[in-house]
């Protein structure tokens, strides 16, 4: 493979100058959207120059503690950001939340970085913390979604689960509706993601890889794994949640609690 | 056989009723009357256990209407609700939901002058009679010792009201609790319960 062609800070720079196009059409169309793209863009630019300088110093350093330290901090964030983007009490939702993240992080590692990948040291830098990330925040993305389809269904259109719950006394059967529902808006963008992947959408894990260097094979094995990866966890991560806030969003009637919105 | 033992509901400063008490026994059919917003519903719901009561009890065959006896009563319990909006796309998605014997509820619905077809049809283009018939067909194929109506007759005809009553009328000891302002109705029942007077 060729060497890698590494990008000056100055022609990076130049890139910005692209952003001039959507914000003349943003500008044109009166959208009151160009505030949020700069802040937006200054936001990535900030956000990932900090990444850049940290992993490069974690990826040295390569200390087990460290790593998980590093992924705790972002399971974290993703925990608050999941439950702030859908609008749900966070002193509610904070633990169900919480487990369904970590329990299927832990699972979609354990068995794709020990065994599938096979590392010797699953929480090495290298593959630790970028893989972990990356299955969060696309998990995070569709957890957000279904959350919202549940709980707004739940709250503004549950005619069905309450007649559903009084005549056969199943609460399982009352929320089956819902959850299928949640399932579905969460996931259908990932498989329509899937179903087009190398026809018409390059990925961008798989594009960075071969652009730094990496022979396309081995780029696109990481991206099929990586893609099931985030199929599996985005899926997990919401029936747990589901499953773990179902057990104390009801009171003993089977009545939803008011107080499952944020305030 | 139902006892309401003075209970009292109050929404913030609208007291609903105030030490309400009244009897139903086994196989008789009541009708509840009231004006619009005047607690039918909520009577309805509390005794389906999904509104609390400010004060008295509720026991339904001699349960106690509360967290420990809930699912033993719902078990003896099918409900019509006012609000027929569902969302599903067809109603045979309720014979998996509310695990529906499919011939009963085809029994129903043929006594209720419904078309086996329907449950295949798209349930939001339902019209509101239709909706109604099967969702009653629904209720009645459960076969619960109590059923428990909340406006049943509100978006049918004359002959459709008939039908319904002489279905229901031909089950053996059915205790059933209603909500109705049609006359028809009413005249069918064994008692009309006034509340909030």
């Amino acid at each position: 493979m060729n060497s890698v062609l590494d990008i000056s800070v100055y022609k990076l720079a130049l890139g910005y100058i692209v952003f001039l196009i959507p914000i003349f059409w943003l500008y044109y169309y009166k959208t009151n959207l160009i505030k949020d793209v700069v802040i937006g863009a200054l936001r990535m630019t900030i956000q990932l120059a900090f990444v850049a300088f940290y992993f490069s110093f974690i990826f040295k350093l390569n200390n087990t503690f460290v790593n998980i330290t590093w992924v705790a901090v972002m399971v974290l964030v993703s925990v608050f950001t999941t439950i702030k983007r859908s609008n749900l009490n966070w002193r509610v939702f904070v633990f169900p939340v919480f487990t369904a993240i970590v329990v299927s992080l832990i699972l979609i590692d354990a068995f794709f970085l020990g065994f599938v990948i096979g590392l010797d040291n699953v929480f090495d830098a290298r593959y630790f913390i970028p893989i972990s990330g990356m299955i969060l925040g696309n998990s995070m993305n569709h957890n957000i979604i279904g959350l919202n389809a549940y709980f707004d269904k739940l709250q503004t259109n549950n005619q069905l689960y309450y007649f559903v719950l009084v005549n056969t006394n199943n609460q399982k059967n009352a929320l089956l509706p819902y959850i299928r529902d949640a399932i579905k808006k969460a996931l259908n963008p990932l498989i329509a993601t899937m179903t087009v992947m190398g026809l018409i959408s390059l990925p961008g894990m798989m594009t960075g890889q071969i652009l730094g260097g990496s022979d396309p094979s081995t780029a696109v094995k990481y991206q099929i794994l990586i893609l099931i990866a985030i199929f599996v966890s985005s899926n997990m991560n919401l029936v747990l949640s589901l499953i773990f806030s179902n057990r104390i969003i009801f009171d003993e009637f089977g009545k939803l609690k008011n107080s499952i919105k944020a305030k | 056989m139902i006892k309401i033992e003075e209970i009292s509901k109050s929404f913030k400063e609208n007291k609903l009723f105030e030490k309400l008490s009244f009897e139903i026994r086994q196989g008789e059919k009541i009708c509840l009357s009231a004006d619009s917003g005047k607690g039918k519903s909520t009577l309805i719901k509390i005794i389906l256990g999904l509104e609390s009561i400010d004060s008295g009890q509720v026991l339904i065959n001699n349960l106690l209407l509360d967290k420990n006896n809930i699912a033993e009563i719902r078990n003896q319990i099918a409900w019509l609700p006012q609000d027929l909006s569902l969302n599903i796309q067809t109603a045979e998605e309720l014979i998996e939901y509310l695990t529906l014997d499919e011939k009963k509820l085809l029994l129903f619905m043929q006594k209720l002058k419904l078309d086996a077809q329907l449950l295949k049809q798209e349930y939001q283009s339902l019209s509101g009679g239709q909706k109604q018939r099967l969702l009653l067909s629904a209720c009645l194929s459960l076969e619960k010792p109590i059923l428990i109506l909340d406006e049943p007759t509100s978006a049918l005809d004359k002959t459709a009201i008939q039908d319904l009553i002489s279905t229901i009328w031909q089950i053996e000891n059915l205790t059933l609790i209603s909500a109705s302002h049609n006359e028809d109705w009413k005249n069918a029942c064994d008692k009309i319960l006034i509340i909030n007077e």
